[in-house]
């Protein structure tokens, strides 16, 4: 992310065009189209099913698609060699529901781990590389010589986004970030994700289902139904849609607690 | 290509300067001008410094970091803000050189490990305690157990035969295979080995006593418990220590569900009936290596293999080999059970808790094989 991202502001970081998924027989993503724009927060919601960590995965490389073209960062995903898999790896951070902290290694191993694979970096500046990330990921100073069996889940998700941001990435995936998190925890990752995109000029792909977090955090919403990106746009743009999904998504009392506790009306936040 | 990371410092005391240039990334050679920068701050230490951004390239994170770090030493108390001391920051270099004053780093160094005599002593007695909490444990893990299989017989309603049923046709039924093959092998060996050896007395034929006495007392039964130790022992660890850490026992438990009844009662019992039947057929079928390997190889008829088994190797060797089989399916059983259940916290563990079953269970087999042994010679059978 440093300051001199070479790629014009224009062309969309992340550009899926006919991506189709299928397990078997189901097929999960049906000509699907999606474009993510450099420096927004992207939020992916949809119901249980509609294939939200299938596309993460599919966009960062880890599942190969049935058809269709994925790029990130300009790369062509789909038919990606491993030189340039391992490069394009040090632009891109993803946090993993469950963090996927190594469990072996203490927390500041595992931030340490993708600088040491990647650079040649002596071990006095990556610990405190690695410092400085574990702190900015919010968590206290002795959590680095714990081990992630030790943790508790917040934290853990807090590890695991240190860990992600180690290389300084320009794009960060975040399959749902603030699932199993206590309110308030919750609400500091969120804060956390805003600050974070602020002052490092994050790209940031977000499945969530956490309503708070989609006002708090997101530029754009995409939703995904019927196999498709259904709409996307600010959140008010994918409000006003009246598809019967978003309009129970968005008009049930959780959502609209959610709106409410943004616009600032007396409303429990997170019901 | 993006310029190399590089400073020039000018300057002296007060007016100490660092004009910073190319690319302060880690990527690009910070870690080279680390060292240099370290030194100069250290010398630098309270005296004062600024910092010129405006020919810089590129920053990230970790530039920034360093920038900081070497700020904070060179000013000491008189950093007053964020930026203070930095000239012709841009504005996102500004954002991170803010980001990274709000996260001093603080590093302690790495713990030392003390070395000396007492730490292994030390570790010695670890592992001493650790061995014998182990076995307090198994022996109290066996003491449950048994009592619970006694508790079914009296409320037989807890008993789940269909759980068995299944054990019995993975540790038993998919295990026929192997362990007759392997058996057969080991028979033919043994009668091969045995004859060559005897017929330098001209006693090719004892090869045939040699054959069944060992077999039937000992290697069927023996090198079976052995095979499924190692297969379904730490199968059971594996299977229900995963069950462990997806807290699916923890589950079983509130919902009124005792573990021991749902998943160690039906494995024991499976393996304690199937281990038998599988030894029995190893038996067998290592006579029958035996007999083939006398027949192809060494020019001993069947009838005659068939007549001195008849007369020489007694039904008793059979019985005090199969004798065996339900101890040693007990306490693999057992053993794989125990370490399943016990599973703490992490996926590692569970790798080190199956390691442990087999090799516990291997060990308590041949333990268990030598007193039998030792009781069969007492009571001359």
């Amino acid at each position: 992310m440093s300051a001199n991202s070479s790629a014009p502001d224009d062309e969309p970081v992340i550009k899926v065009r006919g991506l189709v998924n299928r397990f078997g027989d189901y097929t999960v993503h049906d000509d699907l189209d999606l474009d993510v724009r450099r420096g927004e927060v992207l939020g992916v919601v949809g119901g249980s099913g509609t294939g939200k960590s299938v596309l993460l995965r599919a966009i960062v490389g880890l599942r190969r698609p049935q058809a269709g073209t994925i790029e990130l960062l300009g790369h062509d995903m789909v038919n990606l060699s491993e030189a340039e898999r391992a490069t394009l790896n040090q632009e891109i951070g993803l946090l993993f529901q469950d963090g996927a902290l190594f469990s072996s290694l203490t927390v500041r191993q595992n931030v340490m781990a993708p600088i040491k694979e990647h650079l040649d970096v002596p071990q006095s500046l990556a610990r405190e590389v690695a410092a400085m990330k574990i702190s900015l990921a919010g968590l206290p100073d002795d959590a680095g010589d714990k081990y992630p069996a030790e943790l508790s889940g917040g934290m853990r998700k807090r590890a695991a986004l240190a860990r992600a941001l180690a290389l300084d990435p320009q794009v960060l995936f975040l399959d749902e970030p603030t699932a199993g998190l206590d309110p308030v925890g919750a609400e500091r990752f969120d804060e956390l994700i805003v600050s974070l995109r602020e002052s490092l000029g994050l790209t940031v792909f977000m499945v969530t289902h956490d309503l708070d977090s989609l006002y708090h955090d997101c530029d754009r919403v995409a939703v995904l139904a019927e196999k498709r990106v259904i709409a996307i746009g600010s959140i008010d743009e994918v409000r006003r849609s009246d598809h019967p999904w978003i309009e129970e998504y968005f008009g049930g009392p959780r959502g609209r607690a959610a709106l409410a506790s943004q616009t600032g009306a007396p409303a429990s936040r997170r019901a | 290509m993006v310029a190399m990371a590089s400073f020039e410092a000018t300057g002296e005391g007060a007016a100490a300067r660092i004009v910073a240039r190319g690319t302060w990334t880690l990527e690009c050679g910070l870690a080279d001008i680390d060292a240099k920068l370290r030194r100069f701050a250290s010398r630098q230490a309270g005296q004062g410094l600024s910092i010129d951004l405006s020919e810089l390239e590129g920053l990230d994170t970790s530039g920034a970091m360093v920038m900081q770090r070497t700020m904070r030493q060179a000013l000491g108390e008189a950093q007053k803000d964020a930026l203070y001391g930095f000239i012709g920051a841009s504005d996102a270099q500004a954002a991170l050189l803010e980001q990274a004053s709000r996260h001093p780093v603080t590093c302690r160094p790495p713990r030392k490990r003390p070395v000396s005599v007492l730490l292994l002593l030390e570790r010695i007695g670890q592992g001493t305690e650790n061995v014998l909490s182990d076995a307090l444990n198994i022996i109290s893990f066996v003491g449950a157990v048994t009592a619970r299989i006694g508790a079914t017989f009296v409320h037989p309603h807890r008993f789940r035969p269909v759980s068995m049923v299944s054990h019995m046709e993975s540790a038993g039924l998919d295990a026929t295979l192997i362990v007759g093959l392997m058996s057969f092998l080991i028979g033919a060996v043994v009668a091969f080995m045995g004859a060559t050896v005897l017929a330098a007395f001209g006693a090719e034929v004892f090869a045939v006593e040699l054959v069944g006495i060992s077999v039937l007392r000992e290697f069927g039964v023996l090198l079976t418990a052995i095979l499924v130790a190692g297969r379904s022992g730490s199968a059971f660890t594996a299977a229900i220590g995963s069950m462990k850490l997806r807290e699916e026992i923890d589950a079983m438990r509130v919902m009124g569900i005792n573990p021991l009844d749902a998943l160690v009662i039906p494995r024991v019992l499976a393996l304690v009936l199937t281990l038998p039947v599988l030894a029995f057929l190893a038996a067998f079928l290592g006579m029958l290596g035996g007999g083939l390997a006398g027949w192809l190889a060494l020019d001993i008829p069947p009838a005659l293999f068939v007549n001195r088994t008849q007369e020489i190797v007694t039904v008793s060797n059979l019985v005090v080999g199969l004798v065996k089989a339900p101890f040693f399916a007990f306490v693999i059983a057992v053993v794989g059970c125990y370490h399943g259940m016990n599973v703490e916290s992490s996926a590692e563990e569970l790798g080190r808790r199956t390691t442990m079953a087999v090799v516990q269970s291997l060990f308590l087999v041949i333990l268990i094989d030598a007193l039998f042994a030792m009781f069969f010679m007492e009571i001359d059978v």
